[in-house]
């Protein structure tokens, strides 16, 4: 098991450089560089500055000199400002954590009842019914459900904010915003994989048994179907962590996935890559620690790592 | 000639037939069926009974920002434009980038899933490590870095957003080849001395088709949300063309007083959306009658 995680852990080395390289040279594609932003700068401003950031040199000495930065431990300046990026993102990050917890509380809340239900009354009107708002919550655009919630709850109703972090009150529209979408698919998985395990014969022996329909559902059933679950769970909140980008751009939300849109914006190619390295590496740590509760979740899981040799 | 009778039976349909059949019993994908086929016709016909200059994108100071009416049925934005008639015409964007990103994605993920699956080894570890790379990075991120260096317009769109899909292709072709490469039929063509490309393309590729088909349409799908998405952030389609993503973020601007603005054009990617998800989960009931209670 320690091997497993310590070879995981080794694994997110080549994939974060992989992933700062890729992104540096595509955001270095882009027409107009981070120094013309600058506006206003003398001639002699302008040349140092080309000079200290290595814009008069190919983009493999940008890299170079950036990935010097990043093996000293540090993810540097931005270009613009000259602000340290990684103060910036750990500014950022509490306000789309908190949205991700808000997220994962209002899909969960939903989908796990609603999911579980449905698999019990399969093919009911019910079941039918809540499979067709899954559907529909799933191909809703979230920068168009952020604006009708706000025209909705915010301008007409007066009830909650229509943006910015202020407290519990500005968490609950742009948490649905999110959630919406992370319900539906979550309502489908809860669903589905329960059906499967519903139909298993150690559910019949569990009923023959004579155990009361509650447990077997709640024991035998949910317990057994929780490996899709926590895989679709976690990767909505690895999304979550990457900033809900369109829902803070509609919320004005000050987190992550507006600092690494005006990065991009800017065309400063260390902010940019800092970020979403820093946010790559949020998501990799998650989806591991997915991994390791499968086997928490499953004794057959724990049953692998502990022999050893075999690979989940 | 009893056996004759019997095989006919059973053979009455051919494989696509019968898939066919079964999707038609499936109310859900038949009404997304439809909707996609009036969507489609709705955006080739809108190239002739509309005229792009004067219907589209001319502006008419006089007839701005009225709420929807006999005359206009969705109402006008800020610069008097009719917003009926821009959807109409705007479907020719969302479906071209959509079906346009999403063949993009087959033709580079396809093959590289193809060819890992196969060959194994080194080629494998090569390909799915660069895969895991790039999907590390989340799809809208991506979608948002590579349509700023590309620049906006609808070509750089729908590359970027094609682009952002690659990962989800090799993924779902290289899982499917990995459960027919080492059937006998594969293992006979390559006895016989078939070349491997054609191997690929003519025998395990042909039978890896069901999770790339339901793959193809679900990815349309979200590939019209993110495309609407750049959009929206004004990394898209340029202005005064009637991509809805952008329509909706025009009318941002004017949610005090004016919601159907932004009401509309969000409704009419939802739908759309919609329409393709049904169909999508449709063929993947059709395809695969295990899965189906």
């Amino acid at each position: 098991m320690r091997r497993y995680i310590l070879r995981r852990i080794l694994m997110m080395i080549p994939v974060l450089i992989g992933v700062s390289f890729m992104i540096f040279f595509i955001m270095d594609l882009a027409p107009g560089n981070a120094i013309d932003m600058m506006g206003d700068l003398t001639a002699e401003q302008e040349a140092a500055m080309i000079s200290l950031y290595g814009y008069d040199r190919s983009v493999f000495y940008r890299y170079f000199l950036y990935v010097n930065n990043l093996l000293h431990g540090t993810l540097g300046t931005t270009v613009i400002t000259g602000q340290s990026i990684a103060a910036l993102y750990f500014q950022r990050l509490p306000a789309t954590l908190v949205l991700a917890l808000g997220t994962i509380v209002v899909s969960h809340l939903i989908s796990l009842p609603l999911g579980i239900f449905s698999a019990v009354r399969s093919g009911s009107l019910w079941d039918n019914g809540s499979m067709v708002l899954a559907l529909i919550g799933l191909s809703m655009p979230n920068f168009w459900l952020g604006l009708m919630l706000i025209i909705l709850f915010a301008l007409t109703l007066g009830w909650l904010p229509s943006g910015d972090f202020t407290g519990f009150k500005s968490v609950i529209l742009p948490a649905i915003t999110v959630g919406t979408g992370h319900t539906a698919m979550l309502t489908r998985t809860t669903r589905s994989s329960m059906i499967d395990v519903i139909r298993s014969d150690y559910l019949r022996t569990a009923r023959a048994k004579g155990v009361p329909e509650k447990i077997v559902i709640r024991k035998h059933a949910l317990r057994n179907a929780l490996i899709p679950i926590l895989t679709v769970s976690g990767t909505q909140l690895a999304g979550c962590l990457g900033g809900a980008v369109i829902t803070e751009a509609v919320f004005s939300w000050p987190g992550v996935g507006r600092l690494i849109i005006d990065a991009i914006n800017s065309r400063d190619p260390n902010a940019a890559t800092g970020y979403i390295i820093m946010t790559t590496l949020l998501t990799s740590v998650l989806l591991l620690i997915v991994d390791l509760l499968y086997a928490y979740v499953d004794p057959r899981i724990k049953a692998q790592y502990t022999k050893g040799a075999k690979k989940p | 000639m009893n056996n004759i009778s019997i095989s006919k039976k059973y053979r009455r349909r051919s494989q696509v037939g019968e898939v066919w059949h079964r999707l038609k019993k499936n109310k859900g994908a038949m009404i997304g069926l439809a909707i996609v086929l009036i969507l489609i016709s709705a955006a080739i016909c809108s190239g002739f009974l509309l005229d792009y200059e004067s219907q589209i994108i001319k502006q008419v100071t006089r007839e701005r920002l009225q709420w929807p009416s006999l005359k206009h049925w969705m109402g006008t934005d800020q610069y008097g434009r009719d917003i009926f008639f821009r959807l109409l015409y705007g479907s020719r964007f969302s479906l071209s980038v959509g079906f346009v990103a999403v063949v993009v994605a087959l033709f580079v993920g396809v093959p590289l899933g193809a060819v890992a699956g196969y060959f194994g080894g080194a080629t494998e570890d090569i390909i799915m490590r660069m895969t895991d790379i790039f999907a590390a990075v989340p799809n809208i991120l991506m979608g948002i870095v590579l349509a700023s260096a590309l620049g906006p317009n609808t070509i750089n769109l729908m590359l970027a957003v094609g682009i952002t899909s690659v990962p989800q292709f090799v993924r779902v072709t290289r899982a499917s080849v990995l459960t027919v490469r080492n059937q006998e039929y594969v293992e006979a063509a390559r006895a016989v001395g078939i070349s491997e490309a054609k191997i690929i393309f003519t025998h395990i590729l042909p039978n890896c088709l069901s999770p790339i088909i339901v793959q193809t349409t679900l990815r349309i799908a979200s590939a019209i949300i993110a495309a609407s998405s750049l959009s929206f952030l004004g990394l898209g389609v340029p202005v005064p063309a009637p991509e809805w993503g952008a329509m909706l973020s025009d009318g941002r601007g004017f949610i005090r007083g004016y919601a159907y603005m932004t009401f509309f054009p969000g409704l009419a990617i939802m739908i759309t959306v919609l329409a393709f998800n049904m169909v999508g989960d449709g063929l993947r009931d059709a395809l695969d009658p295990k899965l189906k209670k």
